[in-house]
């Protein structure tokens, strides 16, 4: 039986690089939500790759600037759930195709045009 | 045998690649207006340079990241967002002024005013990037730039005063103009310690997958190296202060600081002048513009690389796209190059501790470095230069922005 693993998150997964299946750079953890339940323990809801998340860490208004940013190209945030996780290091990898994410618009965007 | 060869290659693109427009323009314009009295300035910045250096390529080596992506990740991204910001609108100041540097190049060879070539010159360091590798960059512009070995040959040629050049390594104060002797130390500081030097040093070692048999040949890269390139950035005051200082020609404007070569090279001094500042611009453009792209693209997390295809690197290509076309469009509108040069150089002096603190706080950190964290020496060379530059720059630039008013 595995012993149990304590992970902190703001220290150790938050702003971490996120990798996909292919090894790939996806973007950083930019935010991690907790799903809150009466009489159950928190746990992990997801993890996300999103800019606007990251700039409402800033503010709220920095937050709503950055989303109506990132309309412009068609961009979303990309969640994942602790599940898809497939390695953690000082990197984390998500066993996801990349090419197939809102975390991937902007370039798919830029690619288009070159 | 293979990585000896890559350590003196390190060590030749260390020297061909140390002279940039921030190097010449503060060192012609010292040299001119004080002799040897500000040659204390670059062995300081040196000393710092060659610490900051080691530790850029110690750091990606041990730890795996990159300093931009390991910055973000220790201090979260509300504590980096703005420093960050900070250093690449700097960034995007001293990349305008190597384009203005190289621009003034084909001024001085054609007569065509500097702002015509401004276009051309962006599109030449753009295609550069767009096509070549990793390699072709870094080693092609170095090699080229060894042209700028022509200062050291000169300074044997003009046979200066040994003795009056090795008091100018003792700090002094000069009985006139003191606030922009200041303003010229900062700028001189900054122009040796630019982050974007560090940052891409960093990037490289990742990008050129360095593991850790490469401690020690960074150790050699990182002193031999920026000593020798120093040696070329003194050799500029000193061949300025031998030439121009005493016809008291001071250097405003890099049509003059062109004149410098002639009494040791004649009519070629001219042109060997022209083509080292053109070369040594044109590969700091080019290493800045990569700098800004890696360091942008590490923050967010993207993918970037000069070896791979623009294709697969979209996001970065069009970063660093843009900031060639930003630096451009600066110096389309028509500001003086030298003058950029010189603030640009005495800005980046000024936020030297938004990117070399948070680097110092990596450094020391035992879950990034593990055993290879700093000792004091390095802490302390580092903290006591940095800072430094940070407090006379805060108080040498509102002084030359009031006194040139």
């Amino acid at each position: 039986m595995s012993v149990p693993r304590t992970v902190p998150l703001v220290r150790d997964v938050l702003d971490v690089q996120v990798f996909d299946r292919e090894k790939r750079p996806m973007g950083k953890v930019d935010g991690i939500a907790l799903e809150l339940a009466d009489g159950a323990a928190p746990r992990v809801a997801y993890l996300e790759v999103d800019a606007a998340s990251a700039w409402r860490r800033l503010g709220e208004r920095f937050g709503h600037w950055a989303r109506r940013a990132q309309a412009l190209w068609g961009g979303a945030p990309f969640r994942f759930r602790w599940s898809q996780v497939r390695e953690l290091s000082v990197h984390l990898e998500v066993d996801v195709d990349a090419e197939e994410t809102a975390a991937f618009a902007l370039e798919r965007r830029i690619r288009e045009k070159l | 045998v293979k990585k000896i060869l890559g350590v003196a290659l390190g060590i030749v693109t260390s020297i061909g690649g140390f002279l940039d427009a921030g190097s010449i323009a503060t060192s012609a314009q010292a040299g001119s207006s004080y002799g040897y009295s500000l040659l204390w300035a670059v062995l300081v910045g040196t000393v710092c340079v060659i610490f900051l250096v080691e530790m850029s390529g110690r750091f990606s080596i041990v730890s795996g990241h990159t300093i931009t992506d390991a910055v973000r990740k220790r201090f979260g991204f509300a504590a980096f967002i703005v420093p960050f910001g900070a250093s690449l609108l700097v960034n995007l100041l001293v990349l305008a002024s190597e384009l203005g540097g190289a621009c003034v190049a084909l001024q001085l060879l054609t007569g065509i005013r500097f702002q015509v070539w401004a276009i051309p010159v962006a599109a030449a360091v753009w295609l550069l990037l767009w096509l070549g590798t990793f390699d072709v960059v870094e080693d092609g512009t170095a090699l080229l730039g060894l042209v700028t070995l022509c200062f050291v040959v000169a300074v044997f040629l003009l046979g200066a005063e040994w003795r009056e050049i090795g008091r100018g390594f003792v700090p002094s104060l000069p009985a006139h103009e003191q606030p922009h002797y200041l303003f010229l130390a900062v700028s001189i500081i900054g122009a040796t310690i630019a982050p974007y030097l560090f940052l891409f040093y960093s990037s490289g070692a990742i990008e050129d997958k360095w593991d850790m048999s490469y401690l020690v040949p960074n150790r050699f890269i990182a002193l031999l190296g920026m000593s020798f390139g120093s040696l070329i950035a003194m050799s500029v005051i000193v061949v300025a202060a031998v030439t121009l200082q005493p016809h008291g020609v001071r250097v405003e404007q890099y049509e003059q600081a062109a004149l410098m070569l002639l009494p040791a090279f004649g009519s070629w001094g001219f042109y060997l002048f022209v083509a080292a500042l053109g070369v040594a611009c044109l590969g700091a453009a080019l290493e800045l513009s990569l700098a800004t792209a890696y360091s942008l693209a590490q923050a967010f997390g993207w993918q970037w690389g000069e070896n791979l295809e623009p294709r697969k690197a979209a996001r970065f290509a069009a970063t660093y796209t843009l900031c060639i076309a930003a630096a451009a469009l600066i110096l389309l509108a028509g500001v003086e190059p030298m003058k950029l040069t010189l603030f640009s150089m005495a800005l980046t002096a000024m936020v030297l501790p938004l990117s070399v603190v948070p680097f110092l706080v990596l450094m020391n950190d035992r879950q990034f470095m593990g055993e290879h964290v700093n000792g004091r020496l390095s802490n302390a060379v580092v903290v006591f230069t940095v800072a430094l530059a940070a407090l006379i720059a805060l108080v040498a630039i509102p002084l030359e922005i009031l006194g040139s008013q």
